[in-house]
């Protein structure tokens, strides 16, 4: 177990940047508005879909769990 | 993240709740079963093609380790009785959160700057609530 857990902190910095990263929210959606997802049963979901008709809030995990 | 667990306060104001993970249909999947999240809107980006539109960015070693983040994110973790799984897809990847209202405009967003940087539900339920109000009176 422990050396899972050292493989995995391992693999955490070897992911990592080397500088720090600024975030760049942006002012519009367009470019996510057309991107094609599939969720948890393999269907295909147009991003885009989600706020046609009300707000979406959009939710990007680090991982799931 | 723990806003799937006030989904229905989601609803409630007129706004969808949708998250995105890095990982395979199985592993949302999972993630559906293991929180009992059924109807809710979860969907997978191996290649992490929204993440980068979103403006989300890859952590720093002392982004994920730093005494202090780590602090935090097991005191988050005991709160919540979180059991961290296996890390899917980027490792450094870094997440947040988007409100689109309808016609595509980014009403709110908090994009996190470390692995213990989320935002409070009710301050996401708010700027849901607001971007709903403004649609309704539109």
């Amino acid at each position: 177990m422990y050396d899972r857990l050292v493989l995995e902190r391992l693999n955490r910095i070897r992911g990592a940047a080397f500088s720090r990263q600024s975030t760049r929210p942006p002012a519009r959606a367009d470019d996510l508005a057309d991107v094609v997802l599939q969720d948890h049963r393999g269907d295909e979901v147009r991003l885009g879909d989600l706020w046609r008709d009300q707000p979406a809030v959009l939710v990007f995990l680090r991982h799931y769990g | 993240m723990q806003l799937h667990r006030d989904r229905e306060k989601f609803d409630a104001v007129g706004a969808r709740l949708a998250v995105i993970g890095q990982g395979t249909p199985r592993h949302a999947e999972h993630f559906i079963d293991e929180y009992g999240l059924d109807g809710m809107t979860v969907l997978v980006d191996p290649e992490r093609r929204t993440y980068k539109a979103a403006g989300t960015k890859i952590a720093t070693v002392d982004e994920l380790f730093a005494p202090q983040i780590v602090a935090k994110a097991l005191k988050i973790a005991a709160t919540e009785r979180l059991v961290q799984g296996r890390t899917q897809g980027h490792p450094a990847q870094l997440g947040g959160v988007l409100v689109v209202a309808p016609g595509g405009a980014v009403t709110w967003s908090d994009l996190a700057e470390d692995a213990s940087d989320n935002p409070p539900n009710d301050e996401v339920l708010e700027a849901a609530r607001k971007a709903a109000d403004n649609r309704r009176s539109a």
